[in-house]
């Protein structure tokens, strides 16, 4: 696929801890809409991908990145990008539903707040509508000044998702985030991620291959380090290319 | 042989005495705290039996004047004095101690970590005398010149007792800072927040009960800190916050009754009931930290934080009444253009980073000009005649002979009461009494006896065992009197190395039919020996530094070293004290040279401790 406006390319992509390589020479094109999802047994790097679109490998010091991520223009993993920045427009949602130790309100509020957004009447509309969208809004309306906590796990990963989106991302990393869920979170969720196919692109790994098949329009597979195969969900699943992701989707390994 | 019924009716032996001698032990801090409440009770209560002396006129007076025809007996200047001393070393050390743990735990990189946070423990490690020469000495004369502050002074007490409590409140911060988890760390950069934004407005407020534990630990030790305080801000009683001038602590008063500037009577035994009104502070203030470690994170926040939210969204409300509306574009913002506020964040990180990290060398400074003056006054002096001839009233004759011999005895004799004791508590409380009431009581006891100010414990010497038990001014008193106070200490830290033995190693011998004892006895002892040898040696550390509990009972002019444990003495901290307040300058100096020889043997201790440590490391198996 050439380069367009509307594709995330991943060019010849290795990312090391230390000198062990956890994502070796991957190349990759994510259409910018619908659901990508990454699948692969743990440890084959599907999470370590997920984190460079955002620099979250950044953080880790003994990461490093050789390759691109070229995204309207720009190479994401060039030194002139500011992570804090880019983080903005490429939200992340994390495996343990990790809010903060505050209010549901304030929770959401964070995003906006570290921009500049003091006024109330702004925040209140935008915390609306990201709670809204995040499938929360009828559960926490009349309690939004109540510690995050006392939201159970999967109300806590919708708030993670909601204060997500209130920064307004192009791109949303879900990094696995009903691993920590009962099945019937997991469905709210997945629900969820449906319907925000419409306003963001969301880019998810998940340890669950049936979950793969129902929500992600793209699949790809990720065995060891490298990129086995990737294309539509619907022919990753029915007639793979590869044998190992035959064997993989079929549960002979992983 | 084993007989047939040994073990099928009734008990396999309890090691029945074992198990009553560590028992014993593990009461002594019980007993401990009843002599405490004693001494001071009854110092109360004979205090108030004088004509001069009544409690509504102590709890209410407004003038401490303990001598003369019409004494006075007021606490609040007391407590002004207390007071302006710790506030005014809190506000030092509180912006300094949390920007410092932030910079430990969040920016500095793991190499400087290893070279920073090595000030904060030698720094913890000075005694507090040595401070009271340097506030006294060094300190004062600047203030004098600059702020135009008398010889004796509140703001010099200020600043050494800063930074004695600055190390408390850094390494409690950081633990809490470390203890929040990678999770919400994650989840605010993810959302695009800086480092110093994640730090801020993540971090401090998820570890906010650490720290609130961590600054009321440093006010306890404030209020509680005896020496620097006598030496720097004077035994001028007075009711102001003027910190250029004199003023007079709780604990001061309780060292000058101990220094013999106070004749017998009502304005000896005022003492007790200073110690009392010191116990009652310092305890509640060490209540409220334990309730603050205990409130866990997440925690329901309830009414007064509801309360705050109200308050909050009010204010935010006014805010936008007064300052209008500033555009904010609800669609997606450009990743690659950074807008306005976005580059005062940028510059914002910088600076406030660089604050923070700077916050150390301010710690770091202090201790290098301590050094420095130390070395500088006191090298030249040390000789062999110094280290072998008689504490001489002529200065150039002067030396610490017995006063080595004198210390060296009293660490002897306080590890010989405190090891056995400390380590037997430890044995019985974490591994063989049963979880309950008693075991609780009993920790609870031991926290509070370990944060009980050192100078009550001089009182209770002094009372106790050299008056009730007829000890008199010995190295038996004053060794017994040290011994209370490492006790919590090496109980905390035996009851460390205990933990640090895999549970696995009980189980192994519980499942081949040994008793508890036997299994602690054989499998787990000998596995913390060297984590028991290392608190030990930092407890003896403790021992050798400390003044205050032996202000009362040491003998200033004991000429020779003792030679039995009846006999008076004198120790090196003791020394210090004395040839710090000397008028004369040549003493000043003596002084210096003792601090010297303390400090080397304070770093010989450590370095000890340290080699403990590192081989049993290497050497460990599991």
């Amino acid at each position: 696929m050439s380069i367009e406006n509307n594709t995330i390319s991943v060019k010849d992509l290795t990312i090391k801890y230390g000198e062990k390589e956890a994502i070796i020479s991957v190349n990759l094109d994510i259409q910018e809409s619908g659901v990508t999802a990454f699948i692969g047994p743990s440890g084959c790097g599907k999470s370590t991908l997920l984190r460079a679109f955002n620099r979250m490998n950044d953080e880790i010091p003994s990461c490093s990145m050789i390759g691109e991520i070229e995204w309207r223009g720009k190479n994401l993993l060039s030194d002139e990008i500011d992570p804090v920045l880019l983080r903005r427009a490429v939200s992340m949602v994390f495996q343990k539903p990790n809010v903060f130790p505050t209010s549901i309100y304030e929770n959401v509020a964070f995003g906006l707040r570290i921009q500049g957004i003091k006024h109330k009447s702004k925040l209140d509309e935008i915390i609306e509508e990201s709670l809204r969208d995040a499938f929360l809004w009828d559960e926490v309306k009349e309690r939004l000044e109540d510690d995050a906590y006392s939201l159970s796990g999967g109300q806590q990963q919708r708030l993670c998702i909601a204060r997500a989106l209130a920064t307004k991302p192009s791109i949303l990393l879900m990094d696995e985030p009903t691993s920590a869920l009962d099945p019937i979170a997991t469905a709210k969720i997945e629900e969820l991620i449906q319907a925000l196919r419409e306003k963001v692109t969301v880019v998810i790994v998940t340890h669950s291959m049936s979950q793969a098949a129902r929500i992600s329009d793209q699949t790809v597979f990720l065995y060891m380090g490298e990129l086995i195969e990737a294309g539509e969900t619907k022919k990753i699943f029915s007639e793979p290319e590869e044998e190992l992701t035959g064997q993989y989707i079929t549960g002979r390994f992983g | 042989m084993i007989e047939s019924g040994t073990f099928l009716d009734g008990r396999a032996p309890r090691n029945r005495f074992t198990h009553s001698a560590l028992f014993s032990a593990a009461s002594l801090s019980v007993i401990a705290s009843a002599l405490i409440v004693y001494t001071l009770a009854s110092g109360t209560i004979r205090f108030f039996e004088y004509e001069e002396a009544t409690f509504f006129e102590f709890i209410t007076g407004t003038d401490w004047v303990p001598n003369g025809r019409n004494p006075s007996f007021g606490i609040w200047p007391l407590l002004s004095g207390t007071a302006l001393i710790a506030v005014g070393s809190l506000m030092i050390s509180i912006p300094l101690g949390v920007a410092a743990a932030l910079h430990l735990g969040e920016f500095a990189s793991p190499r400087s970590r290893r070279f920073l946070k090595p000030i904060v423990e030698v720094l913890s490690g000075i005694p507090s005398v040595v401070h009271g020469f340097f506030a006294l000495l060094v300190i004062s004369p600047f203030m004098q010149r600059t702020i135009d502050a008398t010889y004796f002074n509140a703001a010099s007490a200020i600043i050494v007792v800063a930074a004695m409590i600055l190390p408390i409140i850094v390494s409690i911060s950081d633990d809490a800072i470390r203890a929040v988890p990678r999770e919400i760390k994650e989840a605010a950069l993810g959302l695009g927040a800086t480092r110093w934004e994640m730090a801020t407005k993540v971090v401090l407020p998820s570890a906010r009960s650490g720290i609130v534990a961590a600054v009321l630990l440093a006010l306890a030790r404030a209020v509680g800190e005896t020496m620097a305080v006598t030496m720097a801000a004077g035994s001028v009683a007075a009711l102001h916050f003027d910190p250029r001038l004199e003023v007079q602590t709780l604990t001061a008063y309780i060292a000058q009754v101990a220094t013999g500037d106070i004749p017998p009577g009502p304005a000896t035994d005022a003492g007790f009931a200073v110690g009392s009104a010191l116990f009652v502070l310092t305890y509640s203030v060490n209540i409220l930290a334990v309730g603050a470690t205990r409130k866990r994170l997440g925690a329901n926040r309830g009414k007064m934080a509801s309360l705050l939210f109200q308050i909050k969204v009010k204010l935010s409300m006014i805010l936008e009444r007064i300052s209008g509306d500033i555009e904010y574009n609800l669609t997606q913002s450009n990743p690659f253009i950074p807008t306005k506020y976005d580059l005062f964040r940028r510059r914002k990180e910088k600076v406030s980073r660089f604050i923070v990290a700077s916050s150390l060398f301010v710690g770091l400074a202090f201790l290098l000009i301590l050094l420095q003056t130390i070395l500088e006054t006191g090298l030249a002096g040390i000789d062999l005649q110094f280290l072998t001839n008689f504490p001489s009233y002529r200065a150039d004759q002067a030396g610490i002979g017995p006063t080595i011999w004198g210390s060296l005895w009293l660490i002897t004799l306080t590890m010989l009461f405190a090891l056995p004791a400390g380590v037997g508590a430890a044995v019985y409380l974490t591994e063989l009494a049963p979880e309950g009431i008693l075991n609780q009581f009993l920790r609870r006891t031991l926290q509070n006896l370990a944060a009980v100010p050192s100078i009550i414990f001089g009182l209770v010497g002094l009372y106790v065992f050299s008056r009730m038990f007829g000890f008199g001014l010995s190295l038996l008193t004053g060794s017994l009197t040290l011994a209370m106070m490492v006790l919590p200490m090496i109980v905390v830290t035996t009851e460390e190395a205990l933990l640090a033995v895999p549970k696995s190693f009980r189980d192994a011998a519980l499942g081949v039919g040994a008793t508890r004892w036997q299994a602690v006895r054989h499998h787990v002892l000998p596995n913390a020996v060297p984590g028991i040898a290392t608190g030990a040696i930092l407890s003896v550390a403790r021992a050798l530094g400390e003044t205050a509990p032996i202000l009362f009972v040491a003998s200033l002019f004991s000429k020779t070293a003792p030679t039995g444990i009846m006999d008076g003495f004198l120790a090196l901290p003791i020394q210090i004290f004395f040839w710090t307040r000397h008028p004369k300058e040549a003493f000043h100096d003596l002084a210096a040279s003792t601090i010297l020889v303390l400090l080397m043997l304070l770093l010989i201790l450590n370095f000890i401790a340290i080699f403990i440590r590192n081989r049993a490391e290497a050497r460990r198996s599991w």
